[in-house]
């Protein structure tokens, strides 16, 4: 049995974590890049996908899985406020599976990773532990909009690349969504947030029957 | 070596363990202007921090585990160790932080800092110990048992602090005046010891000459008489009645070296009296008047000119 097949292996839950993330190209040229969360899938193969308002700007808009082949997704809806976008993906390939959310809000020191193509290495993963989370008050450098929203802060080390990628822990559940860096931390929309906007915008009922957001 | 499968969720739980446990002696200093800095509660009513974070000695508050601001009083600071102590009535009943030996430490150990900067939580940074040595000293001159260096980031507010392992035991205090690529921890015992002195005097005596030097270079007919030396420290000012002109230095005399050591620099002087406690007697090497001799010179005390709010400069980092 591979490391990567073994549920006892410390890597298992990366194995799975790999099959929820998805590159983001959008624009004509693709100039905008980044990376997406498999957020939900129903039995007809298709997949809510989210990712920053920043990274999935206009359409069109493309995403890839590891298999690198690049797919249309149809751009839901955006929220720059908070930054972060929808997108819904039809004939998936049945190996991007969700992941599932965190069930509550992590402790500060918990192991956290993140998964994107940081500097365009694709589906990197990225290791740190939890900073913080709340607010962000005296933080230099940080813009406006951000200081309003509660932010899940990670020492951890993002990229460019990684904007709109999963940060999960270590039983790979999502804790938020990367979005940025400031004065060296990461952050990250708490995937509260991230639900929150799905329900406003009316994610679910896109998809048909039986869709389902645990893997 | 247990067999049972060490799995990431046990690590994650466990380093979230133990910055709960230190969390709970860990509290904001607010002893400067805008970012807030982080203590550790030491011992009885005393909070330790980073001399370099102690911008004021007065209005100075805490911000405890509990989200209640008290007020702290500055018992002193030695900003050549980079430790300050403040006292708080208000965290004597706080746990005390958890001790660690941090001889213990190995390259490798998993270590937190734990900081606290405003009522909400404690915020962490984490990496492994890069570095242990042996005792070391700083370039301005503090004395330190241990090296320990390791890769966590000292975000800003994170000068002061401790550095914890993944049972929650402190070794240390970081410093970020002292760190540079790695972040470096003012360990345990030299904490203390600086404890111990700032509560007994206010301030940690160093030893202090009086006398202004500069480097010279001897012309060629004068090398014959300094034994092959082509330089020595010229004497150019003493402060009246200082130790070194109470000990019979004259302005003029050539300093070749101290206590059987040549000096070439006035830093290597300083350096000699961080290391030498006041009243004890220094054998001098001199070239006065073409010709060698040697003074016993009586270190005296390094006046202390200032309290944290009249120090020039900015702190680094942290």
């Amino acid at each position: 049995m591979s490391a990567a097949r073994d549920p006892r292996s410390p890597v298992a839950p990366i194995a799975r974590l790999l099959d929820g993330v998805v590159q983001v190209h959008a624009g004509r040229r693709g100039v905008h890049q980044g990376a997406g969360v498999v957020w939900a899938r129903d039995a007809h193969a298709s997949c809510l996908i989210v990712s920053n308002a920043h990274v999935a700007t206009v359409a069109p808009v493309v995403v890839a899985g590891r298999d690198a082949e690049r797919r249309p997704a149809e751009l839901v809806a955006r929220d720059p406020q908070r930054d972060v976008a929808l997108l819904l993906v039809h004939d998936a390939p049945a190996t991007w599976r969700p992941i599932p959310p965190a069930p509550q809000i992590p402790r500060a020191g918990t192991v956290a990773m993140a998964v994107g193509h940081p500097l365009g290495v694709g589906h990197a993963v990225s290791t740190g532990v939890v900073h913080a989370h709340g607010r962000l008050d005296g933080i230099p450098g940080l813009p406006d909009p951000a200081a309003a929203h509660a932010w899940l802060t990670l020492d951890l080390r993002l990229a460019p690349g990684n904007s709109g990628g999963p940060v999960v822990d270590a039983d790979g559940h999502l804790l938020g969504v990367s979005t940025m860096i400031v004065a060296g931390l990461g952050l990250a929309i708490p995937v509260a947030d991230v639900d929150a906007f799905v329900a406003r915008v009316d994610g679910p009922a896109r998809l048909q029957h039986g869709w389902t957001r645990a893997a | 070596m247990s067999h049972d499968v060490l799995t990431l969720a046990a690590v994650s739980d466990q380093l979230a363990a133990a910055v709960e446990e230190a969390a709970r002696s860990v509290v904001a200093v607010h002893a400067r202007e805008r970012l807030a800095s982080t203590g550790v509660h030491w011992r009885d009513d005393l909070v330790v921090t980073t001399a370099a974070t102690v911008r004021r000695d007065t209005g100075i508050m805490l911000t405890l585990s509990s989200g209640e601001r008290v007020d702290a009083t500055l018992v002193g600071h030695d900003p050549v160790s980079d430790v300050a102590v403040l006292r708080s009535a208000a965290v004597a009943s706080l746990p005390v932080a958890a001790a660690g030996d941090p001889t213990a430490l190995r390259p490798g150990h998993l270590v937190l800092a734990v900081a606290r900067l405003d009522a909400r939580g404690p915020r962490v940074a984490f990496g492994a110990v890069s570095q242990v040595g042996g005792a070391w000293r700083s370039w301005k001159g503090a004395e330190y048992s241990q090296q320990i260096q390791s890769g966590l980031t000292l975000y800003p507010g994170f000068g002061g602090t401790p550095l914890v392992d993944a049972h929650g035991r402190v070794h240390g205090l970081n410093s970020g005046g002292l760190s540079q690529a790695m972040a470096t921890t003012i360990p345990r015992p030299d904490v203390d010891r600086v404890v111990t002195q700032l509560l007994t005097t206010g301030y940690v005596a160093r030893g202090w000459l009086g006398a202004a030097m500069q480097p010279v270079r001897f012309p060629d007919a004068a090398t014959a008489g300094a034994n092959g030396r082509d330089g020595g420290l010229l004497i150019v000012g003493l402060a009246d009645g200082g130790p070194a002109a109470r000990s019979g230095l004259l302005v003029g005399d050539i300093v070749l070296g101290v206590n059987g050591h040549d000096v070439h620099e006035p830093r290597e002087v300083l350096d000699l009296l961080e290391r030498t406690a006041p009243g004890s007697a220094l054998p001098f090497d001199l070239l006065r008047g073409g010709q060698r001799t040697t003074q016993t010179v009586t270190v005296g005390e390094r006046p202390r000119d200032a309290g944290p709010a009249r120090r020039g400069g900015r702190g680094r980092r942290g």
